[in-house]
């Protein structure tokens, strides 16, 4: 009776674990699926100790399609295109900034047919800051 | 006239000069104001640290300060131009444990503070054969502060009172800041005068000394009576903002003191260094 009981505890831990794996592989999958095209930046932020400094920041741009073609980057900071590639379906680019505001990156398929080509992501680099600049910074107090 | 009279009237009149040009353009923006009663000031800060600290002070018999980890907090809360500060940050001339004051005029550049702070820290000198304490409690005393802010250059002015007789403090502050990528560094030069009642109540040895009536001495050491001063100091410090809420800072400093402290019998040496590294959190 207790080796029966033991048989059908394991064997609804197995089909537990199964469904699980399965779950999370599905899961996976869906990820790669609905998450392309991808536009990735790091970091995401670039900060700045008091708000309205001038931030530095390297930033590095990746990106991933779906399919193999020709992809250009652009960026808020400039109107010519940053680079671009030839067939290929993901790449890295790493650049040094200096921003004083949001910059967006867009990844844009260049395809002929579309004269400006067509936009297929857009990343945001957010400007970020420890101390708000306020009418009287807090500085003088705090420095002395 | 005493000399504080004098002091405060000779620094309201260089100040007065400084600031006159901006008091106007002051006054027009002022007018532009809707909410007449806000006090460009009012606010809260708040930043609390951990980190190493480092000092190597004179002083032959006091054992406040040593080297170690150390907490460090700078709160700042003001409404209505009534301010409350807590600073025991990295920041010279910090030796008030609280100030409480009122914020009661703002130009361009330029505010004015009373204050009531202390202006030297508690000294308490340990004394070995004796096994006594000789404790020179520090006394929050009235004073004008004023603080200049333009950009990246900060100055401090104060005049106030100070534990003594008639202990008199004042102090000028000069600070200017750079950035180099997101690294922002800072030096700060500065000069302290303190009166002979001042040296004299922390660092003189008999005479008048509350705790010792009628005695010569303290452990064997001799009197001493010493005389006004001026201390001089130099530091330079940095910030590197690590997130948003996260600081990386560090310091280091060196204060010459007067000869009217350093002849003491309770002072060993002319200099106090001190330097830290900490990380923060600026609320």
């Amino acid at each position: 009776m207790y080796s029966k009981q033991v048989l059908i505890l394991n064997s609804i831990k197995r089909i537990f674990v199964i469904v699980t794996l399965f779950m999370l592989s599905m899961k996976v999958y869906s990820n790669d699926i609905s998450s392309l095209p991808k536009l990735t930046l790091t970091p995401n932020q670039c900060i700045s100790l008091h708000q309205g400094q001038q931030c530095f920041v390297t930033v590095n741009i990746s990106w991933q399609m779906s399919h193999a073609g020709k992809y250009c980057l652009y960026s808020s900071l400039q109107n010519k295109k940053i680079t671009c590639w030839l067939m290929t379906k993901s790449a890295q680019f790493k650049q040094e900034l200096v921003i004083d505001k949001d910059v967006t990156f867009t990844l844009k398929s260049m395809d002929d047919a579309i004269e400006n080509g067509e936009v297929i992501a857009n990343a945001v680099l957010e400007l970020a800051w420890v101390h708000k600049k306020s009418r009287r910074s807090h500085s003088a107090w705090r420095v002395f | 006239m005493t000399t504080f009279t004098k002091l405060l009237s000779i620094l309201t009149f260089i100040v007065g000069i400084l600031n006159s040009s901006f008091i106007m353009a002051a006054e027009e923006k002022e007018k532009e104001k809707t909410d007449k009663t806000e006090n460009i000031r009012d606010g809260a800060y708040l930043d609390v640290g951990i980190g190493l600290t480092y000092q190597s002070d004179p002083f032959i018999f006091d054992n406040e300060g040593d080297s170690g980890l150390d907490i460090f907090i700078n709160a700042r809360y003001q409404k209505y131009g009534f301010f409350v500060e807590f600073p025991h940050g990295t920041s010279e001339q910090q030796n008030t444990v609280l100030s409480i004051g009122y914020n009661f005029l703002n130009t361009e550049h330029w505010s004015y503070d009373l204050r009531g702070a202390m202006n030297h820290r508690d000294v308490e000198y340990k004394m070995p054969k004796l096994n006594i304490v000789s404790t020179r409690v520090s006394h929050s005393k009235l004073g004008l502060r004023i603080l200049g802010d333009y950009e990246s250059t900060h100055v401090k002015l104060i005049v106030a009172g100070s534990s003594g007789a008639k202990g008199l403090y004042a102090g000028g502050w000069l600070s200017q800041n750079y950035q180099y990528n997101n690294w922002n560094f800072y030096s700060t030069v500065g000069i302290e005068y303190r009166n002979e009642d001042v040296v004299n109540y922390f660092y003189g040895v008999g005479e008048g000394e509350g705790e010792f009536p009628g005695s010569n001495e303290i452990d064997g050491l001799p009197s001493y009576q010493g005389e006004s001063g001026l201390e001089y100091t130099g530091q330079v410090g940095f910030d590197y903002p690590i997130t948003t809420d996260w600081v990386f800072e560090g310091f280091a400093r060196g204060t010459f003191l007067p000869s009217g402290i350093t002849d003491s019998p309770l002072v060993d040496g002319n200099a106090v260094i001190e330097a830290a590294i900490l990380v923060k959190y600026v609320f």
